[in-house]
């Protein structure tokens, strides 16, 4: 190992130690994660009904009080389904059931009445030959029906929960910048025999890494919950989410070293914590976005928490990716980024005080 | 009384130079609306009493920026400490409990500055209340954000770093508003807990949540749904009666300390 490597790790394993002496908020934190799963993933996937494949779609004529079925032949576990049923003549019932027979739901709809999508949950998923059956009211019409699987919105949610955490850990080293400079510690930094870009490299790295430390049980713990892995693509969205926890511990620095202030640092942080998170495919798909506001969708395009997340969905088998090379090629650029660039920066900002 | 004045005073000049802070936290409020609540709204499950998450989360949004604001004094006083700026607040000619009354008092205060655009914005929205329920959801929003500033000042003084604060405040957060029908229905929450997928603590704790109470109420009377219940005033009361007094009390025992 050089000297100039060995000064590297020596900055690298400060920012580690310092991390671990954080007990309470790595504590604090790992409650915050646990809480969000319970508590908003539990109750949101509830509220959120989010259509992923059609199963079955049809219309049919049918006398009053005459039944109509539609199969579905299911080769993975369904769930829980979405039917939108309608008529001309407004109303009549539908009934799901499981492919041994059993009726596993039912429900009116009037579509007169705004009142046309049916969701049904299931407690024991099941694959097979399932069947939805359509009843006409007391008028002979034209029915219509579509059954379409839903998203696992659970699943969905803490998948993207990991990716939040991550994002929010990284961000916490220009919290420490702010620290070090109240102390006085920032101008002892500055007279080791380290050079300007070997403190601000090492620090990056260092903030992800810490990042990536603090998040990996959390993400054990996903994985638990999810439940389903595909080890290729989960090795290649570890990859990248390395690579983002470092790019966005280089953007924190960055942007702390250029406000030197940290009230408008907690602020900024906030702000763009709320815009990247909102603005992205960590609480919804691409898809949802896209049927809400094209412009939140190109938004959350150039996003690289979007991609980021996507990749480790993928990882985790929660939902397919058709190109995989193109997000790990956005998480490489947004690294490369923040890390250099940030780097040109902090040389240039890092003396001369102003800290407030 | 005049001591407690002049605190205010003191707080909410503090509170007018942080333009920066107040855009900031109304970019936040508003992406909630225009972003989350819009795209939740195309998803939402047809089997749910609300039909509209946009209109249900507004009245959600005022309590939402209510706690930002009404939790900004904590932040300030965590910096005071931080900083030893309250030997000087200490010295200052006033006794302890209207130096603590006071920064209880203008943190509440400033919330209700704050909120009241996001209030507005909710009354465009969804239509305006009668006078008398228009001064029942004020009475509401002053005494949770007394409640709140109450609890940040607790939490301010018993935290040493602005790191534990901000995470302080985030485990408060998650816990008060994702365990009440900020956002979601409360009628959900109750759902899960018959299903028993839900703790029954967990379920309780919603509906005694005075940020459930206090939004609840909005939605009663713009929406005309959950019904009104005088259960949510006593809630908020009991709040607001609780934080104030305790945050009161742990300002003075605290602050006082070496």
């Amino acid at each position: 190992m050089t000297p100039l490597t060995n000064k590297l790790f020596l900055v690298i394993e400060r920012d580690v130690r310092l991390f671990f002496q954080y007990r309470f908020m790595i504590i604090m934190r790992a409650i915050w994660f646990v809480s969000q799963i319970v508590l908003f993933g539990l109750i949101a996937s509830r509220m959120i009904s989010i259509p992923t494949q059609t199963l079955t779609t049809g219309t049919t004529y049918l006398q009053p009080n005459q039944t109509y079925v539609f199969d579905i032949n299911v080769t993975s576990d369904l769930n829980s389904i979405l039917v939108n049923a309608s008529s001309a003549q407004g109303h009549g019932d539908v009934q799901v059931y499981f492919p041994n027979g059993t009726l596993a739901g039912g429900g009116h709809f009037d579509s007169t009445a705004g009142n046309y999508s049916l969701e049904f949950g299931f407690n024991t998923p099941d694959v097979g030959l399932w069947s939805v059956k359509i009843v006409s009211a007391d008028a002979a019409d034209n029915y219509s029906l579509t059954a379409y699987s839903l998203l696992d919105y659970f699943r969905y949610y803490v998948a993207g929960l990991s990716i939040m955490t991550l994002y929010s850990a990284a961000i916490f080293i220009g919290f420490d910048l702010y620290e070090e400079a109240e102390h006085g510690v920032f101008e002892y930094l500055l007279s080791l025999p380290v050079s300007r870009r070997q403190l601000v490299l090492g620090r990056s790295i260092g903030g992800g890494l810490r990042a990536f430390i603090y998040v990996g049980p959390l993400i054990a713990v996903s994985l638990y919950v999810i439940g389903s892995l595909n080890p290729v693509a989960f090795l290649i969205s570890l990859f990248a989410l390395f690579l983002f926890a470092f790019g966005i511990s280089g953007m924190s620095i960055t942007l702390a070293v250029i406000i030197k202030s940290s009230d408008r640092f907690d602020i900024l942080m906030g702000v763009l914590d709320a815009l990247i998170v909102r603005l992205s495919t960590a609480m919804y798909p691409l898809a949802v976005l896209q049927a809400s506001s094209p412009l939140y969708a190109g938004l959350a395009t150039l996003n690289p928490l979007t991609y980021v997340t996507d990749l480790f969905r993928w990882g985790t088998a929660v939902t397919p990716l058709d190109n995989p090379l193109l997000p790990v090629l956005v998480v490489v650029a947004f690294f490369g980024f923040f890390t250099f660039v940030g780097v040109t920066i902090y040389d240039k900002r890092i003396e001369g005080g102003g800290w407030q | 009384m005049s001591q407690v004045i002049h605190i205010i005073e003191h707080d909410f000049r503090n509170f007018l130079r942080y333009k920066m802070w107040l855009v900031g936290l109304i970019t936040m409020n508003l992406a909630d609306l225009f972003i989350t609540a819009v795209v939740y709204n195309k998803v939402l499950n047809p089997n749910l009493t609300i039909k509209n998450y946009f209109s249900f989360f507004a009245p959600g949004l005022v309590v939402t920026g209510l706690f930002a604001s009404a939790f900004m004094i904590g932040r300030e006083i965590n910096m005071e400490r931080r900083r030893e700026v309250h030997h000087y607040m200490l010295c200052l000619p006033m006794t302890r409990m209207e130096l603590a009354v006071g920064r209880v008092l203008s943190g509440g205060m400033r919330g209700m500055i704050y909120m009241s655009p996001l209030l507005a914005t909710c009354f465009v929205f969804l239509g305006l209340p009668t006078l008398p329920q228009f001064f029942v959801i004020l009475g509401l929003l002053f005494l949770t954000a007394i409640g709140i500033s109450g609890l940040s000042i607790a939490i301010a003084v018993s935290t040493s770093s602005l790191e534990k604060f901000v995470t302080a405040r985030g485990l408060v957060y998650y816990a008060l508003f994702f365990c009440s029908s900020v956002f979601y229905p409360l009628s959900l929450i109750q759902q899960l807990g018959q299903e028993g997928k839900f703790p029954a603590v967990l379920v309780t704790f919603a509906e005694i949540n005075p940020l459930s109470s206090t939004s609840d109420t909005i939605r009663s009377f713009l929406l005309g749904s959950p019904q009104f219940s005088y259960y949510s005033i006593l809630n908020v009361v009991v709040f607001s009666a609780i934080f104030t007094l305790s945050a009161a009390f742990a300002y003075i025992k605290i602050i006082e300390r070496k």
